[in-house]
């Protein structure tokens, strides 16, 4: 009798952990949290044959679960709600990994049953595995979500990337060029440039308290509100004013968010520029004799207060004049705890000899970038700087010494590049040969570029620069990337014949193999470039 | 500016007694698009061929991704068995050729008779 008993029991077991097994591939099954819950409580009450059951902190119930006897588990319930259902129910913790508690599972139990020792063992373990499906639900939830906020911030990049000018116009006598980088996805800095019928061009430079998302929205609208004034006719000072009115008029959290803006419109027929600057940094203008001009606020940001008392003023552009207008991002980079400061930038901008816009902001980001090492910068970064040009405009005057191109990011692209270097090379009097040398080597250098600079992402821009020297032509290969990691060495045949090196990889070399100098420079602001020169007539240059 | 197919052409021509030359015939660009064209071809002649001559005297663009591409092919080669003589380079991928060592592994004839009758030496 005895042993029938024991092996009864020991069946018994046997059948339990089956249970448990199942039950734990069947939680385990799913990563749905919804889903977790319905299948453990559905082991729970048919395996035990319970009443009901249900998680605290989780609305699901199964089986018959009185709305009574939840309230009575409340802290806060009466002792008579509480006796009510005392000795009718057990309850399972359920922890996370580092063992903190985050739910109970509550079983009910039917009038008169007790749960003998294997069924509370099988509703521990049950509750053990649940937590750990549970904690797997809840984690592909948030990481669902955090895909979703993800794709939404990559999104809004892209709007806000094609809301900056994407070409700079035409103007006759000036050059303009501006850079805007966000420390985040996406930035408060907002830059735009309208060119109007009249021919005037109004410029704005702006900064949105604060940073991200939050202020990239406020820049937006903006946007919107600052062009349709624009193209209404309104003069500069009529803009200023209406936008804060109407800004400060959003309310408290558009308050919170004002705007430094400077706006600019430019005649380039009358060569005046015209300036109103609402709490902004003072812009830099420099006449050509060196002599500076700091424009600075005429009034409060734009939406902090309700009344404003913004001036403009009108200044003239001589031949040689230079305009820099920036947001404090720029000034605001840090080595340690040292500040670039203004006087930093000011020095940069009056120091550069750059002859085109596009240059020099090159030249301040490698300042800033040497000043910093290449450090994480925690604000958006915007510049603009204007030109007029010397003794009319090069453009039309002298022979064209720099050339820039951007090519998509896709592989075959680079012979757009190989065709410019070549017709510049020949303009130069390079010989034939030594253009094949130019464009094999080019077209190396953007292919690297756009494989593992911009890893063939095509919406990363490749940037070649051509610049003429008296003796040489300097080619900048730039892409988003940081550069190459290591130096390859020159290839050996034998080893790839043998395979015991990779068939490709000859790029670098065939670069350096080809051109008279080769530079690989990476910089966290400006990107990479590899810098690229070829000389008219190398033996002569040699110092031997 | 668009990057140009490759194409290929296998002719098999006489030779003057031994195994009969397969000549394949490249025209266009040869880059890392061209896997395909250089590769493919290749794996595609029928069994048996053991003397292959390269024609490049179409083949406007060759970059480094194409190059490694014709190392492949002669590594194939090489475990085959196949003999492979080269002609047609223009002379600014001879220096490059020259640069990564090709040379060691392939002749680089002037011309088509030339290629072929390396075979017979």
């Amino acid at each position: 009798m005895m042993e029938i008993s024991e092996a009864l029991l020991a069946q018994q077991q046997v059948v339990r952990l089956q249970a448990l097994l199942e039950a734990s591939r069947q939680l385990h099954s799913t990563i749905e949290l919804d889903e977790v819950l319905r299948i453990a409580l559905e082991i729970v009450v048919r395996e035990l044959e319970l009443t009901g059951a249900f998680f605290t902190t989780f609305p699901q119930t199964y089986g018959d679960v009185p709305p009574e006897f939840q309230a009575s588990l409340h802290p806060n319930a009466s002792e008579s709600a509480k006796s009510l259902f005392a000795n009718s129910f057990l309850r399972f913790k359920l922890c996370d990994k580092t063992g903190e508690p985050f739910a109970e599972l509550i079983v009910l139990l039917p009038e008169g049953r007790e749960l003998d020792l294997d069924e509370t063992d099988f509703l521990e373990s049950l509750a053990v595995q649940a937590s750990v499906a549970i904690e797997n639900a809840r984690f592909h939830t948030r990481a669902l979500h955090w895909q979703r906020v993800e794709s939404d911030l990559a999104a809004a990049r892209l709007v806000q990337l094609s809301l900056i000018p994407q070409q700079m116009p035409e103007i006759p006598n000036y050059a303009l060029s501006a850079r805007s980088v966000t420390c985040y996805e996406v930035g408060g800095d907002y830059l735009d440039i309208v060119s109007m019928p009249s021919g005037e061009t109004v410029i704005v430079v702006a900064d949105v308290a604060g940073k991200g998302l939050a202020s990239a929205l406020i820049g937006t609208s903006f946007r919107s509100a600052i062009r349709a004034m624009v193209h209404s006719g309104l003069s500069l000072l009529e803009i200023a004013t209406k936008m804060n009115l109407l800004h400060y008029g959003e309310g408290d959290e558009a308050r919170r968010r004002y705007v430094t803006a400077a706006l600019f419109r430019l005649d380039p027929t009358a060569h005046t520029l015209e300036v109103v600057n609402a709490g902004h940094n003072p812009a830099f203008l420099v006449a050509p004799d060196g002599a500076l001009t700091k424009i600075p606020a005429s009034g409060t940001p734009i939406g902090l207060l309700p009344f404003s008392s913004y001036a403009a003023q009108t200044f003239r552009l001589d031949p040689g004049a230079r305009l820099l207008v920036y947001t404090d991002g720029m000034t605001e980079v840090f080595r340690g705890e040292e500040e670039f400061g203004e006087s930093r930038l000011l020095e940069t901008f009056l120091t550069c000899k750059e002859r085109t816009p596009e240059r020099a902001l090159g030249s301040i980001w490698e300042t800033l970038d040497s000043f910093s090492s290449g450090a994480e910068q925690s604000d958006d970064m915007t510049a603009l700087i204007l030109y007029r040009n010397a003794n009319g405009d090069p453009r039309m005057t002298e022979p064209q010494s720099y050339f820039e191109i951007q090519l998509p990011s896709r592989l075959g692209s680079e012979k757009e590049a190989m065709s410019k270097a070549a017709d510049v090379a020949r303009s130069m009097g390079f010989d034939e040969d030594r253009i094949e040398d130019l464009k094999t080597a080019i077209a190396e250098a953007c292919i690297n570029a756009i494989e593992h600079g911009n890893k063939l992402d095509e919406t990363l821009p490749v940037g070649v620069i051509l610049s003429k020297g008296e003796d040489h032509l300097e080619v900048r290969v730039v892409d988003s990337g940081k550069g190459p990691q290591n130096r390859r060495a020159a290839p050996d045949i034998d080893k790839k014949m043998h395979e015991e090196e990779q068939a490709r990889g000859m790029g670098m070399f065939l670069i350096e193999s080809l051109v008279d100098e080769v530079e690989w420079v990476s910089s966290q602001h400006v990107g990479s470039y590899a810098r690229l020169v070829i000389r008219l007539n190398p033996a002569e240059d040699e110092e031997v | 500016m668009q990057e140009k197919v490759t194409q290929v052409k296998v002719e098999e021509v006489p030779s003057n007694g031994g195994d009969p030359i397969t000549v394949l015939r490249y025209a266009g660009d040869i880059t890392s698009a061209s896997k395909v064209a250089v590769l493919g071809t290749f794996q595609g002649l029928p069994a048996g061929t053991r003397r292959i001559v390269l024609d490049f005297s179409g083949v406007d663009y060759l970059n480094s991704s194409g190059i490694a591409l014709v190392i492949q092919l002669m590594i194939a080669a090489a475990k085959g068995g196949q003999k492979i003589q080269t002609f047609g380079l223009k002379p600014h991928f001879i220096k490059v050729f020259t640069m990564v060592g090709i040379t060691k592994y392939t002749t680089l004839h002037p011309d088509e008779t030339a290629a072929r009758a390396a075979f017979a030496s």
